[in-house]
């Protein structure tokens, strides 16, 4: 069965003759868990309380944003701030131009790695060896240091300030060919076999037989690259100077410019922005959640 | 240059250029080919500048001035992010000869960008032939604009710093009159007295500054001026400063930063709220804020306010950090005179709408709208009238100007010792190593 | 440019491909491909995509960096003139490299500690069953989805001097404001403070799903020789995490040194540079400053440094797999 490589783990060792001296009872079980609950909650008040506040500012009216010392309420709730940013177009833009890069990015980045993948693991060439390594060699380059030549590259390819000068390269991911290479090659080689029997090309038990089987993981990574491609700042932000084929973190970087100083709106801005993905997540948390446990990928 | 405009360019501007040339094509063809070329590129001007915010909405409406009067020519304007992307990309555009026709771009910036490399003349002759000549300009805005005789650059405006007056916060300390004219200051001290004033009759900071570079660098620059001071960066030599009196600006300004008459810790937005939201009741910063606290006062009542030019406090002389968009001819590989004339045209267009841009804040330099009666009506505009002829330009080097590695060596070293966090000598010799460094690696331009 | 870094997971998870693959029957395409197509084996068709993605957008790179890093190319335009090993010897003179390099090291050192022990912290506490243990999870991560712009927008605002709602708190217990964002070491503890905030998520995600892994019949066992969970805890689930803390390290650096974003964003490297990491040094000098030759040659220095360090955490982290 596909059994995905799973975090590393230490095999459990046996405890030697096992015998613990008698535990001292500090607390009883159940105040433990009261103590463990309570920090537990504290963290995650903590955690949200950037979020709260930066919703609290945006449905304030803007001239009792800078009250000091700072107040969580103000004399009224409004959705102006909301209203403003929203008429201004720009974030819809830059969402648009988000959802695009990122949905192009994790579409080429899986079905190129797969097809690699698929061919590292079932079909033999002469050189594949040569080629895996290289690809495994791919792993360790940190590849935005060289931003400079990168940047050079465009210049020369003419794709600086285009959609495919922000997308092309996100896309090169050798350590996703790695991971799905591991699950590919879990797959039951008869399903393959027997299709094969029947005629069936390459390309064929491809899409009907190992990708259906590796759904799972394939919706995992999927997500964690879109996650990562629609966050992504540093790409984008070189590569584009056009505001209208800005992403939305990098458009975001220069909302002070379109705005005015408003920090309802910018509030507000922030609030806009962040929802897709938290939404995202609320809808695909089991995929997210599998998706760093399995693969490990995206340095964060 | 593989596939500029189609192959790998899948922006929704050339998508929108295909098919607009494509529905040209058609058009032409139902016509029969009457004239006229197919193909955009002809008959077209690409303007790149780099105004957002206020300064964009104006920009735009003198677009269409443009557009209304000369409707056979396709105007394709794009604006860009501002600082150093911007002319990274200009530089970039023009290395490659496929510049647009027009670029808008700060003055002091000029220098950066290889006048005659990546930037190409006017020819006098044909801008004068659209109503523009050398003498409807400030001596010295046209001097900076020109290398080896010729121009490189046509001003648009001057901009610079400004005082701010919150006149319902101000009024009462009696610093400002009726007739909304400042007390005059007679040295530092008198200027501190104000702030010390106004800081006791409302309890919050008198003054609003900003400690991001650029920000900070304008502030010193005025006041260095005022002093006397200058600044030279001679290629391949050392910088030339006047060390004392950067001393005594710095003084003067841990003086002001004392956390009651002002704040060294505001960044810019923070700087604009506090006068925006009616706490601090003066504010130093550039003109062009005041469409945000135009639109502030239409909406909400408040900030009451008015522009004032920066008094002389350090000096004299009332000297003030400015800087002035100008509209330049990026280099291309083949010029042709029927598109020269239409970007020579374009860029009169904007000069005579010069009132439009005047409704931001900027100060037109174009004698036909500076000596106007409707600019000098303007009001608050027309106070600080005088900013454009007390203004300082930034020292010139491949390295200076508009958000440039200059502002920013400057900027940090300000900061550093407004927190308090170095000493006045330490930051300047900090500065100096820096400056000769740059002055020591070759020139990229 | 998110080359996802990776463990190296099993390196002897299921089959290998080897002998059995050679026994494939000779493959094919579509029919309707001409003869001498049909002849290339499909898996070269398979790899091709990602092989030409890899050579032009990952090796090319690699090269083009090398050669301008010999040049004085100018972003003004034109290679430049060829200065042999010019640009490195400026490099090591220059002030600002090793001063921003020290900076990246200095948020390398504070920051990766606190990665792992809030986001450990975070994991033992919310692994068991226990009310609103979702909402708590989505505390923890929720910012690790937040594009960082957003991050520093609020941030920015949180960390305000003047009218921010942390000087505001601090304020109220009677603690003087504090120049977060604009005084250095104040500066660089925010820059890990917002870094931490934002990014614990990922390894809190990691040390769950491990923690997940721990078979309850280990502690059901030590329960019964009257284990407490302090000695649960020493004995059993730390020891097993051993890995996963390990993964967490090797992913963590090669991030930090790799820090940008959220700096550029905070800080700009301000104040008085004292927070600009080497990234932000080769963009200023490259994109600013417009000497794209010297700043390819400063990155290609640090590229070799990162690629140094990525080979000897694999040489340790396998080898450490091997012995366990």
């Amino acid at each position: 069965m596909m059994s995905a490589p799973t975090v590393p783990l230490d095999t459990p060792r046996p405890t030697g003759d096992g015998r613990l001296p008698s535990p001292p009872r500090l607390f009883t079980p159940r105040l433990g868990r009261v103590c463990i609950w309570v920090a537990a909650a504290l963290i995650a008040f903590v955690w949200l309380l950037p979020m709260l506040w930066a919703l609290a500012t945006s449905v304030k009216p803007e001239a009792e944003t800078t009250a000091y010392p700072p107040e969580w309420t103000a004399s009224r709730f409004t959705g102006e701030a909301y209203r403003q940013v929203l008429s201004q177009g720009d974030l819809v833009v830059w969402f648009l131009n988000s959802t695009i890069v990122a949905v192009a990015v994790t579409v080429i980045t899986v079905i190129t790695s797969a097809w690699a993948a698929y061919a590292f693991a079932r079909l033999p060439f002469r050189g594949r060896n040569a080629l895996y390594a290289l690809t495994i060699a791919g792993i360790i380059v940190p590849a935005n240091v060289l931003v400079v030549p990168l940047f050079q590259q465009m210049r020369i390819m003419g794709m600086v300030d285009t959609y495919w000068g922000i997308i092309l390269p996100q896309v090169v991911a050798p350590a996703m060919v790695f991971i799905l290479k591991k699950f590919f090659e879990a797959v039951p080689r008869e399903l393959e076999d027997a299709a094969q029997m029947d005629g069936a090309g390459r390309g064929r038990i491809f899409w009907m037989i190992v990708m259906p089987l590796c759904r799972p993981i394939l919706a995992a990574v999927s997500i964690f690259v879109f996650i990562g491609a629609w966050n992504n700042f540093f790409w984008p932000f070189i590569v584009t100077s056009d505001p209208d084929l800005m992403t939305l973190p990098v458009g975001l970087a220069n909302v002070q410019n379109a705005f005015g100083v408003r920090y309802a709106q910018l509030m507000a801005a922030a609030v806009l922005a962040a929802l897709p993905l938290v939404l995202i997540f609320l809808f695909f948390q089991r995929q997210i959640v599998r998706g760093v446990a399995t693969a490990g990928l995206g340095g964060n | 240059m593989p596939h500029h405009h189609v192959g790998g360019s899948l922006t929704r501007r050339n998508v929108l250029r295909i098919g607009a040339a494509g529905a040209a094509g058609a058009a032409a063809a139902t016509l029969g080919g009457c004239g006229g070329t197919v193909f955009g590129a002809a008959d077209q001007v690409r303007y790149w500048n780099l105004f957002s915010g206020g300064d964009g909405e104006r920009m735009q409406r003198m677009e269409a001035a443009y557009r209304t009067a000369h409707p056979e020519t396709n105007l394709e304007a794009v604006t860009l992010t501002w600082g150093a992307p911007y002319y990274t990309k200009l530089a970039m555009a023009a290395a490659g000869g496929r510049a647009p026709e027009v670029g808008a771009l700060h003055l002091t910036r000029l220098a950066s960008m290889a006048p005659g490399r990546l930037l190409d003349p006017f020819d006098e002759d044909l801008l004068a032939d659209v109503g523009v000549r050398r003498q409807d300009f400030p001596e010295h805005l046209v001097e900076r604009a020109s290398v080896g005789g010729e121009l490189y650059a046509v001003p648009l405006d001057v901009h610079g710093l400004v005082l701010y007056v919150n006149r319902e916060v101000v009024r009462p300390t009696g610093l400002l009159d009726s007739a909304d004219r400042l007390a005059e200051f007679r040295g530092p001290a008198d200027f501190l007295n104000a702030l010390d004033e106004i800081h006791t009759a409302t309890g919050e900071i008198a003054l609003a500054t900003a400690n991001d570079p650029s920000s900070l660098w304008r502030l010193f620059w005025t006041f260095y001026r005022q002093l006397g001071g200058d600044i030279q960066l001679p290629v391949g030599e050392r910088v030339q400063y006047d060390r004392d009196a950067m001393v005594e600006v710095m003084e003067f300004f841990l003086e002001v930063f004392d956390g009651n008459r002002a704040s060294a810790t505001l960044d810019y937005d923070a700087g604009v709220a506090a006068f925006q939201n009616g706490i601090a009741g003066l504010q130093l910063n550039g003109s062009w804020e005041l469409p945000s606290y135009a639109d502030a006062l239409e909406t909400t009542g408040s900030p009451d306010f008015t522009m004032l030019p920066v008094p002389a406090v350090l000096g004299p002389e009332p000297a003030v950090w400015v800087d002035s968009h100008a509209l330049v001819l990026p280099h291309q590989d083949s010029r042709d005179d029927a598109g020269d004339r239409r970007a020579y045209e374009f860029i009169a267009t904007l000069l005579e709408n010069g009132l439009v841009w005047a409704s931001g804040g900027h100060i037109p330099v174009y004698e036909p709208v500076s000596a106007s009666d409707e600019y000098r009506s303007l009001e608050p505009q027309s106070n600080y009238r005088s900013t454009a002829a007390d203004g300082e330009l930034d020292p010139e080097a491949w390295f200076a100007g508009a958000g440039s590695d200059f502002h920013n060596q400057m900027g940090q070293v300000l900061n550093a010792v407004f927190t308090r966090s170095m000493s006045p000598d330490d930051g300047i010799s900090q500065w100096e190593r820096a400056m000769n460094q740059l002055l020591s690696t070759p020139s990229p331009v | 440019m998110s080359t996802p870094a990776v463990h190296t997971p099993a390196q002897g998870t299921g089959a290998t491909s080897g002998p059995r693959a050679s026994r494939r029957p000779s493959p094919r395409l579509s029919l309707h491909s001409p003869p001498a197509l049909r002849r290339i084996p499909p898996g070269v068709w398979f790899v091709a995509p990602f092989i030409v993605l890899y050579l032009v957008f990952l090796l090319t790179p690699i090269a083009l960096g090398l050669v301008t890093s010999f040049f004085n190319t100018s972003l003004a335009g034109g290679t430049g003139d060829f200065v042999g090993l010019g640009n490195y010897r400026e490099l090591l003179a220059d002030d600002a490299v090793a001063s921003s390099a020290a900076n990246t090291l200095r948020f390398t050192l504070y920051s990766t500690p606190l990665l792992i022990v809030v986001a450990l912290v975070m994991a033992l506490l919310t692994h068991r069953n226990m009310p609103a243990r979702w909402l708590f999870r989505l505390a923890y991560f929720m910012p690790f989805l937040v594009p960082v712009t957003v991050v520093t927008m609020i941030w920015t605002w949180l960390l305000g001097t003047d009218f921010g709602l942390i000087n505001g708190m601090l304020d109220g217990i009677g603690l003087g404001p504090v120049n977060w964002l604009g005084e250095p070491a104040a500066a660089m503890t925010s820059v890990v403070m917002v870094t931490v905030w934002w990014t614990v998520g990922f390894n809190y995600l990691l040390y769950l799903a491990a923690l997940q892994g721990i078979p309850e019949e280990l502690y059901e066992a030590s329960s019964i020789d009257g284990a407490n969970a302090w000695q649960q805890l020493f004995r059993i689930t730390l020891p097993l995490l051993r890995r996963t803390t390990g993964l967490i390290l090797v992913l963590q650096l090669i991030a930090s040194l790799k820090v940008f974003d959220q700096i550029y964003l905070l800080t700009s490297g301000g104040p008085n540079f004292s927070t600009r990491p080497i990234l932000e040094y080769i963009y200023d000098v490259g994109f600013t400053g417009l000497r794209i030759g010297y700043s390819s040659a400063i990155s290609y220095a640090f590229f070799l440094v990162i690629l140094v360090i990525a080979l000897i955490q694999l040489r340790l982290f396998s080898r450490k797999e091997g012995s366990a």
